[in-house]
């Protein structure tokens, strides 16, 4: 399998069964929704650029979905979109942004309000704490914990070699884990 | 399947020494893997993810929209595309007549 570097989108020219399509598509995508826009903002780190990130992603998923080949499960598929849409996104912004330390100053935690100022503190110290982490690390930690993918899945999503994979959870693990130990 | 001889501790100074060393490691002893994943556990870290990545209000509505924006353009495009043709569609069905007569 490749990816189409104009889209971003997986090329698998395997045998493959039927697309989905219609509403069972939309479906699809309406709970692959909350999944996209994390990985999108693990990667870009700004909310409205991953609101961003995510419409594209949609998009694409909608306009390409005749080259899903069923050989993954779709999930890992429009995740890989996701990754590769949001990478693409950040470069442009990197490109755009002189100052490489207003990037850090946009980004910020979700929307939701937290309930009490200890939860927004914390979640501010997350913030923080996600910021020292390289984009590749946040999307795996995202897609390991949050997500609860396979180590196999993520791999194919990121499209990296499957150690990378436990590499970089390990070691983003222990980055956080001290944070969260300070919140028990 | 067992795990290897390297200790828990060479498996995490590793882990922040030498990354590409442990990469190979786990390449050839797979099986440590699930030891290194206890090592390193964060229980709280996947709900604190969660937490600090809840999607914006209205979110899903406006890409619901949105996806009925971009079809609503493609069904525009796909009308004058239509509209635009009809001279050549007429034509080509003319002269096809002609020729089989």
């Amino acid at each position: 399998m490749e990816t189409d570097t104009d889209s971003g989108v997986l090329v698998d020219d395997r045998p493959h069964s039927a697309p989905p399509s219609g509403p069972a598509l939309e479906d699809a995508l309406a709970e692959l929704g909350p999944s996209i826009y994390r990985v999108a903002l693990s990667v870009v780190r700004d909310p409205s650029l991953a609101e961003d990130a995510a419409q594209e992603t949609m998009i694409r998923v909608w306009t390409n979905i005749a080259r899903f080949r069923g050989d993954s499960s779709l999930r890992v598929w429009v995740l890989r979109i996701a990754h590769n849409v949001s990478i693409s996104m950040l470069r442009k912004r990197r490109d755009q942004v002189t100052d490489p330390h207003s990037l850090s100053e946009e980004a910020s935690p979700s929307g939701r309000p937290e309930r009490t100022a200890e939860g927004r503190a914390m979640m501010n110290e997350l913030w923080r704490s996600l910021d020292d982490l390289d984009p590749l690390s946040r999307a795996v930690v995202v897609l390991r914990e949050v997500e609860l993918m396979s180590y196999e899945d993520i791999a194919e999503a990121l499209d990296i070699p499957l150690p990378t994979v436990k590499t970089r959870l390990f070691r983003a693990r222990r980055q956080l884990a001290s944070k969260l130990e300070a919140w028990r | 399947m067992t795990a290897s001889m390297v200790s828990d501790r060479t498996l995490l100074s590793w882990l922040d020494a030498d990354p590409v060393r442990l990469e190979r490691h786990l390449t050839d002893h797979p099986e440590d893997t699930d030891r290194i994943d206890q090592l390193t556990e964060a229980p709280l870290l996947g709900e604190r993810l969660r937490d600090a990545m809840t999607m914006p209000e209205g979110f899903l509505a406006r890409l619901s929209s949105m996806k009925g924006a971009d079809q609503s353009k493609r069904e525009a495009a796909q009308v004058l595309v239509d509209l635009l043709s009809t001279a050549w569609r007429t034509a080509a069905v003319l002269f096809a007549d002609e020729e089989q007569q």
